[in-house]
């Protein structure tokens, strides 16, 4: 199977746009557009079911993007292919302030870990693999799920002093929130700065 | 050679214990632990325990700027560090649209490839160790430090380079540097010989490997396995021939398998490699001397450095497997958002607490290491 | 009595057993050391794979929160003398890691250490250059963590007390000594 066949086949079957960035490279989003979270979850269970015939043999990642900004969740699952060659990433939405979902184990074995690993870095619920639920990295947290954009690693580390103590965060912390006026690239004449 | 079948030889107690196998032992390589549940000899489940490398790099990377973060993610692989620098910088190059020089390209892949040897020699030190072969690893690690000499003088630090930055490399090649790489390869070809002498045939090493935890590739593939331990199991897949990089499209060379996916194999794949590894670096050499483009695509300033939004995937075929990094940007002085897939979240997290069940704990240190579980790019 | 601790005492520094416990990123380091190239056994030292048979605990690089837990037992387990070595810049006062809200910046408000290597990551040169200062500290009889870690138990078990939350007990309800 080729690429142009991939992005036809989901077409055909799914009504969804497929995007060809970058040569071997897919991506495809689940539009929220009016539907329901149980019909937009079946699209995505159904999709991935969908891949593992058509030659996706390896899920290689499922990780999650806090757009803040914008009040979501971003889940990204990475398909790969090794005979069409092609990888594959479907995205799905979630809402930032209640991140329920569903889990994708019983097709992809591979899921038991990385969605053990997107709960704790960022709270989102995976019901149906219970693995998940279970602390992965972290031992005795007590604060939000740290990948958050409203977590501040130096905000906790001030109200934990123990931890933090030995490195006064406060005069370097301001420089880099400042993000000092610097001109872009193409208004620098080319400073010799890499190559010394 | 046959194995001798378990129920003929241990003895179960139908006394199940648990057994923690903890970050202090000396036969888990790495900082690292596992839950097992033992009756006797035989395991009956496997469970992982990590967390004890945990530096949370993806919130740091954050926090620091582009060209800021080179100097940080070397740390993400201990081992082998120099994917990492590559993974990164090819992200940022793809979403910003840059096309680099062709001999940018190819001192990346000689730096890829001698990465790629001195994680070899130190994937055969441990399972020398593991196996009880101690001059092999005394020897490996020794013929290794010859590499990092090799790496000292090229970009000044043995371990962490920090060569790479998006657009090429930092500096060019110094004057007589190729010649000390062809002598050091001709010196690692010769030290090859010896350690066949060591291991083949060896009857310590042949039975504790041959038919040691077999998988298949359907198996491999359904569990997330990638790099030379797919390999080893019959089917050709890899990144540089399948997803080419770097400048591997215009090199030769046949992709290594084996065909019974057991340690022996896994073991072998690895061994094999590294002489492919020596002709590619010859064939590379060649087209060094030949070639006068420049080492970086433009000049910048690190402090102004500023990448346009878009995100891009960028994986490569490390030792350990498949080795990614996904890069969200959106326009500022800092990523928005970098993830790391690291090879063994899905050889340890899934494949080992499946294939430990029904082995021997005598076994299970081997089976560890010949699977290269190698903590960091776990933990993260 | 005084000469024959002096004796002891350089007896013990040409026979010091590490730990073997990679801890950090600064164990790459080490298996260099181990080898011929820069060989360590010619001083005397060996790795050893229990706490309990152990001279000194090396902790190679960053201390995260869940490993220094288990660093605290082992070194407890040591019977003295015992030493304790930090490498890296990340026990003194967090490296590159200082703002990461997994890693425990300053080691040594926890445990008394000995010896520190500069260096990210120090190199196996340095390596050798901090065992010929070891066994120097250890025959002149001036490393004295662990008597340091006795006379101010009080100072290290409230240290850890306020890091962890709670106390370090074995589950039998004796302190981890």
């Amino acid at each position: 199977m080729r690429v142009e066949e991939v992005v036809k086949a989901i077409k055909d079957k799914f009504g969804l746009e497929v995007e060809n960035p970058y040569p071997r490279r897919l991506r495809v989003k689940i539009p929220v557009d009016g539907k329901s979270d149980e019909e937009r979850r079946q699209v995505l269970r159904d999709l991935l079911q969908y891949a593992k015939e058509i030659e996706f043999q390896h899920m290689s990642f499922i990780t999650c993007v806090d757009f803040i900004k914008e009040g979501r969740f971003e889940l990204n699952y990475g398909l790969w292919s090794y005979t069409i060659p092609t990888m594959l990433v479907v995205k799905y939405d979630l809402d930032r302030e209640n991140p329920k979902h569903i889990t994708v184990v019983d097709i992809w074995k591979p899921a038991k870990i990385w969605e053990q690993e997107v709960h704790e870095m960022f709270g989102v619920e995976f019901e149906g693999n219970p693995r998940s639920f279970e602390p992965y990295v972290l031992e005795d947290w007590d604060s939000i799920p740290p990948l958050r954009k409203d977590f501040d690693p130096v905000q906790y580390l001030k109200e934990h002093p123990m931890q933090g103590a030995g490195y006064d965060p406060l005069p370097y912390a301001n420089l880099v929130e400042k993000n000092l006026e610097q001109p872009t690239v193409q208004e620098t004449g080319g400073d010799e700065g890499a190559n010394s | 050679m046959t194995r001798v079948p378990i129920r003929e030889l241990v003895v179960t107690y139908d006394f199940p214990t648990d057994l923690h196998l903890g970050p202090q032992h000396p036969g888990i390589h790495g900082n690292f632990a596992y839950i097992l549940k033992v009756d006797g000899e035989i395991i009956l489940e496997a469970k992982i325990v990590p967390g004890y490398l945990h530096r949370a790099f993806e919130k740091l990377m954050e926090r620091r700027t582009w060209i800021n973060n080179i100097a940080l993610i070397p740390r993400v692989c201990v081992p082998e560090p120099d994917v990492n620098e590559y993974a990164y910088n090819a992200a940022i190059e793809r979403i910003a649209g840059w096309e680099i020089p062709p001999r940018a390209k190819y001192i990346r892949t000689v730096v890829l490839e001698m990465a790629r040897i001195s994680s070899y020699l130190m994937y055969l030190s441990s399972m020398g160790g593991g196996v009880g072969v101690y001059p092999l690893a005394q020897w490996s690690v020794g013929d290794r430090d010859y590499i990092l000499d090799l790496f000292e003088a090229l970009t000044g630090a043995r371990v962490y380079h920090i060569f790479m930055i998006a657009g090429g490399v930092r500096r060019d090649i110094p004057e007589g540097w190729l010649d000390k790489l062809e002598e050091t390869l001709k010196y690692l070809e010769g030290r090859l010989k010896e350690y066949d002498k060591l291991i083949m045939k060896n009857a310590v090493v042949q039975r504790r490997l041959v038919g040691l935890a077999p998988i298949t590739p359907e198996y491999a593939m359904e569990h997330g396995v990638t790099g030379p331990n797919l390999r080893a199991t019959g089917v050709p897949y890899d990144l540089r021939k399948i997803d080419p990089y770097a400048a591997y499209d215009e090199l030769d060379f046949e992709v290594v398998t084996e065909k019974y996916g057991d340690a022996w194999s896994r073991f072998m794949v690895r061994r094999r490699e590294i002489e492919q590894s020596i002709d590619l670096l010859r064939q590379l050499i060649d087209k060094l001397r030949k070639d006068n483009t420049p080492h970086i695509h433009q000049p910048y300033s690190g402090l102004a450095f500023k990448v346009p939004p878009g995100e891009a995937y960028v994986h490569i075929e490390s030792t350990k497997g498949e080795f990614g990094y996904y890069v969200w940007s959106d326009g500022g002085f800092n990523p928005y958002r970098v993830f790391v897939r690291g090879p063994t979240t899905s050889h340890a997290g899934v494949l080992m607490e499946d294939i430990a069940v029904g082995q021997q704990l005598a076994d299970f240190s081997l089976i560890d290491g010949s699977f290269d579980i190698c903590p960091p790019d776990l933990d993260k | 009595m005084a000469e024959w601790l002096k004796l002891i005492d350089k007896a013990r520094s040409r026979s010091i057993w590490m730990l073997m416990y990679c801890t950090g990123c600064g164990a790459m380091e080490m298996p260099p050391a181990m080898t011929s190239r820069f060989d360590m056994e010619r001083f005397g030292i060996m790795p050893m794979a229990t706490p309990r048979q152990a001279d000194v605990i090396l902790v190679t690089g960053y201390v995260t929160k869940k490993t220094l837990k288990r660093i605290i037992y082992a070194y407890e387990q040591m019977p003295a003398p015992k030493w304790l070595v930090a490498h890296g810049s990340c026990p003194i006062n967090g490296g590159v890691y200082w703002d990461s809200h997994a890693t425990v910046n300053r080691l040594d408000l926890f445990l008394p250490v000995d010896l520190y290597v500069a260096g990210c990551m120090p190199r196996a040169e340095a390596n050798m250059k901090m065992f010929t200062e070891l066994i120097d500290m250890v025959a002149k009889g001036e490393a004295r963590g662990w008597e340091e870690y006795e006379k101010n138990k009080a100072y290290y078990k409230e240290n850890q007390r306020k890091l962890f939350g709670y106390d370090l007990v074995f589950t039998d309800g004796r302190s981890a000594l």
